[in-house]
């Protein structure tokens, strides 16, 4: 509605994405209010469809393809949040037609993609370094350091590298040159800076808000940073031939692991949720279940690798839904009864990164790559 | 703010900032036929406290203005103060408003926001430390086991 006025979409307190979003957006104005909902769910559709392609090109059968959507398709979570209103949809449609045109070797599509996924949310530049790996060269023996260097960046990777580069930065220069510092204070540098301390499932955040004022919190943000740093680069180098997969732990690892783990829509849906409190759903999304759907997009494709029994998958999940209620419950009466129940949070909190560790660990020891799995069947 | 159309706040507030780095505000509550009206309020995370679980916050009595070209009759017994305020919620133009003084007052409200407990600081950080690092180790030792070099 700012923009169709000509203004900038960044007077509105909370907006804190890219314009092409407002500008996608403009028709809930033009043509209906629901216009963007209904697309957010058709991206979702797009998304299985996109998953769809993806494992059958990896070699799953159809049917355990579409067994694997239906988990996508048919979550309450995708459902709920688009329905809702927020955007992740459209990332997720981003980050996996980026994935698909990589399989597909369709790389200046896949740097096009990427470099707009990355200009609307920053999070994807993390799968830079495993794409990169697996785009660049492998090192032989018996060359030099500094020739190894330069087989490394091949053309390939350097192609990508300057199609994603120049689709983020011009899009970058135009939206500067229209909105702005705002622009970017708003859609890069408050998520990159931010110090949101207020409760979340980050294990981080009892530890955060209490040092806040503290001369060590700086030296603490940067041990915060560590694990996060390290396991990305381990995981890239690690799993860099199994793409898909990769992207998954990195992502998996980004949320765990992160300093914030909430929702920018919190303050509205408070008051929303006031009225509507008894609804556990509610409260849910109120603690904005959504950054676990940046993992979820692509767990559909590790599914058909992993040799977890069922029992055990049901187990770990089973687990998981049992450090979110750990977690929800205490954050609930903090939010909504104003208890006293920080500790209860941070322990909640911390108990939850040790669940979701142990999951991802699970997955990352039953996960068979498809070369293994060819000798399996050979 | 923005979603609730009769509210009119007097300064850009920053919805996620901590009790010790933003200032006060007034709402501005426009009714029009109505005589009765909620608000709600939610409290800002303030600093974390070693002595007391609950910091109390007073909201100060709400006053009463009424648009003084709409208001013929006043008796002369009501004590009263001229003021000038925005006409509507759109703060397009500045009205004339009356404000009615020494109203009934049941001594405003106060909230009891709960605080962190700054006294086992160095409990929270070390055992964060340890968990995160426990977790980290565990996933880089199977990382190492399961991945291909």
């Amino acid at each position: 509605m700012v923009i169709l006025q000509g203004q900038s979409p960044y007077n509105r307190s909370t907006f804190r994405y890219t314009p092409l979003l407002a500008l996608i957006l403009t028709p809930n104005v033009l043509l209906s209010a629901h216009f963007g909902k209904l697309l957010f769910v058709g991206c979702d559709l797009l998304s299985a469809l996109l998953l769809f392609r993806l494992l059958v090109l990896r070699g799953a059968s159809r049917s355990s393809a579409c067994l694997c959507c239906g988990l996508w398709l048919f979550n309450p979570l995708p459902i709920g949040v688009s329905t809702r209103g927020n955007a992740e949809s459209l990332l997720a449609v981003l980050v996996l037609s980026t994935l698909l045109c990589l399989e597909r070797r369709r790389r200046t599509s896949a740097a096009l993609l990427f470099g707009l996924s990355v200009h609307t949310k920053i999070y994807p530049v993390t799968y830079a370094l495993p794409v990169a790996l697996s785009l660049a060269g492998a090192p032989s023996r018996g060359r030099g350091p500094i020739r190894n260097l330069f087989r490394c960046f091949n053309k390939d990777l350097l192609l990508f590298a300057a199609v994603s580069g120049s689709v983020f930065f011009s899009l970058n220069a135009t939206f500067y040159c229209i909105y702005g510092w705002d622009f970017l204070q708003e859609s890069y540098l408050y998520h990159l800076t931010r110090r949101d301390i207020r409760h979340n499932f980050s294990p981080y955040f009892y530890m955060l808000y209490v040092t806040a004022e503290h001369r060590w919190s700086g030296a603490l943000a940067l041990v915060c940073f560590l694990p996060q740093l390290l396991l990305l680069s381990l995981s890239s180098l690690a799993f860099r031939s199994d793409l898909p997969f990769c992207c998954f732990v990195h992502t998996a690892v980004f949320v765990s692991f992160n300093k914030v783990c909430t929702s920018q829509v919190r303050a509205r849906l408070t008051a929303f949720c006031r009225r509507f409190l008894r609804s556990l759903l509610m409260v849910c999304f109120c603690f904005s279940l959504q950054y676990f759907l940046w993992y979820l997009c692509l767990l559909p494709l590790v599914l058909p690798r992993l040799t977890l029994s069922l029992r055990r998958g049901l187990g770990l999940l089973l687990l998981w839904f049992v450090g979110q209620a750990l977690w929800l419950s205490p954050a609930y009466y903090l939010e909504f009864e104003g208890w006293n129940s920080f500790a209860l949070i941070w322990v909640a909190g911390l108990l939850f990164l040790l669940i979701n560790s142990l999951i991802l660990g699970q997955i990352i020891s039953h996960y068979r790559p498809a070369e293994a799995q060819q000798k399996k069947t050979d | 703010m923005e979603t609730h159309k009769k509210v009119l706040l007097d300064s850009k507030v920053d919805l996620e900032a901590p009790e010790y780095l933003s200032s006060g505000f007034t709402a501005l509550v426009f009714l029009s036929g109505k005589h009765e009206v909620v608000v709600p309020v939610h409290g800002r995370y303030h600093r974390p406290s070693d002595s007391s679980k609950w910091v109390k916050v007073d909201i100060e009595s709400p006053r009463l203005l009424l648009r003084s070209d709409q208001c013929q009759t006043l008796s002369p017994g009501v004590r009263h103060v001229m003021f000038d305020a925005p006409c509507t919620v759109s703060n397009h133009s500045i009205c004339s408003w009356i404000e009615i003084l020494h109203l009934e007052d049941n001594g405003g409200v106060s909230l009891e926001i709960p605080v962190g407990d700054s006294s086992i600081i160095v409990t929270v950080c070390v055992v964060t430390v340890l968990t995160t690092v426990l977790s980290c180790a565990y996933l880089l030792t199977n990382i190492w086991k399961h991945g291909s070099f």
